[in-house]
């Protein structure tokens, strides 16, 4: 007769209450099917270039194919060398931190316009240090090549904040 | 009132870095002891007071009209925490100049500084996702 009262008084199945006490994980690594699912065209061509641009980059810089044409290779400065070292790292921690970023299914526009300030800081300062070196200014071929490449990832990361927008319908 | 008292350490911190900077602009040579920290400090710490003062008058504007500053706040607290790590990894703090009361003051108060405008990045964004 007891048995038959908690039958009754039983709101929730067992499958179901097995269902609740499962634990389901807050942050869940997906796969780039699954991230750029619902990103647009534009988002997914970006986001490859942007990504194989930055670890070209990276790449080149970890060789030292790099180090003529930056403001250390100009200045011989200890400090800008160091500089440059902590960017470049700066600089792959952000590719990392985007792309785990998607993995994970969170928005990633904060992130980017974060990431965009940060890059547009490394443009300005690093412009502003080749200007004080006269044999850099001296060489209008290379500060233009350096200030394209340089709003080449500004550009992009715009881009994909743009897409990122759409991909969400917010624009 | 833990974020109004974090807008006040930022405000103060932003006007003693940007006074700071005037001051060494106007002592230039005398004060800083290597021709590096020199060019260092005409390259890098004028172009970061352009930068505060914009950021912080953007704030002010979105603050003002009623707009929603969260990313506004993310966006200076990782660039505050950039330029901290930048001088303190890379440069060695080469720019700190303890014979100016000013620059003490600034290098006391960053600390307070980057803890003051991470709070206020995070309890933006937590507003953001509760509202």
């Amino acid at each position: 007769m007891v048995k038959n009262s908690d039958e009754n008084a039983k709101i929730l199945t067992d499958d179901e209450l097995e269902a609740l006490l499962k634990r389901s994980p807050a942050l869940k690594l997906s796969t780039y099917g699954e991230a750029l699912a619902f990103k647009t065209k534009p988002f997914k061509r970006y986001l490859i270039v942007i990504s194989a641009l930055a670890v070209a980059y990276v790449g080149a810089f970890l060789v030292g194919v790099l180090d003529p044409y930056l403001a250390y290779g100009w200045s011989n400065m200890r400090e800008h060398q160091e500089l440059q070292q902590l960017r470049f790292i700066a600089g792959f921690i952000m590719l990392v931190l985007l792309h785990v970023w998607l993995l994970l299914g969170q928005r990633l526009e904060t992130m980017m316009m974060s990431f965009t300030a940060m890059l547009t800081y490394f443009q300005f300062s690093g412009t502003a240090n080749l200007l004080a070196l006269d044999d850099a200014i001296s060489n209008p071929g290379f500060m233009a090549a350096y200030v394209l490449l340089q709003s080449t990832f500004i550009l992009l990361l715009l881009l994909l904040i743009r897409e990122e927008r759409r991909s969400f319908g917010s624009n | 009132m833990s974020y109004r008292i974090s807008e006040v350490i930022v405000y103060l911190f932003l006007a003693l870095a940007v006074s700071h900077t005037v001051l060494l602009h106007e002592l230039g040579g005398p004060v800083l002891n290597t021709p590096d920290a020199i060019f260092l400090s005409q390259t890098l710490m004028d172009y970061r007071s352009i930068l505060m003062i914009g950021l912080g008058s953007l704030y002010v504007f979105l603050k003002i009209t009623g707009r929603d500053v969260s990313p506004m706040l993310v966006i200076g607290a990782t660039l505050a925490w950039l330029t901290f790590l930048e001088d303190t990894l890379a440069l060695d703090n080469v720019l700190f100049v303890p014979e100016l009361i000013t620059g003490k003051v600034t290098q006391f108060t960053r600390p307070f500084f980057l803890v003051a405008i991470t709070y206020m990045a995070v309890e933006s964004r937590r507003v953001d996702f509760d509202g």
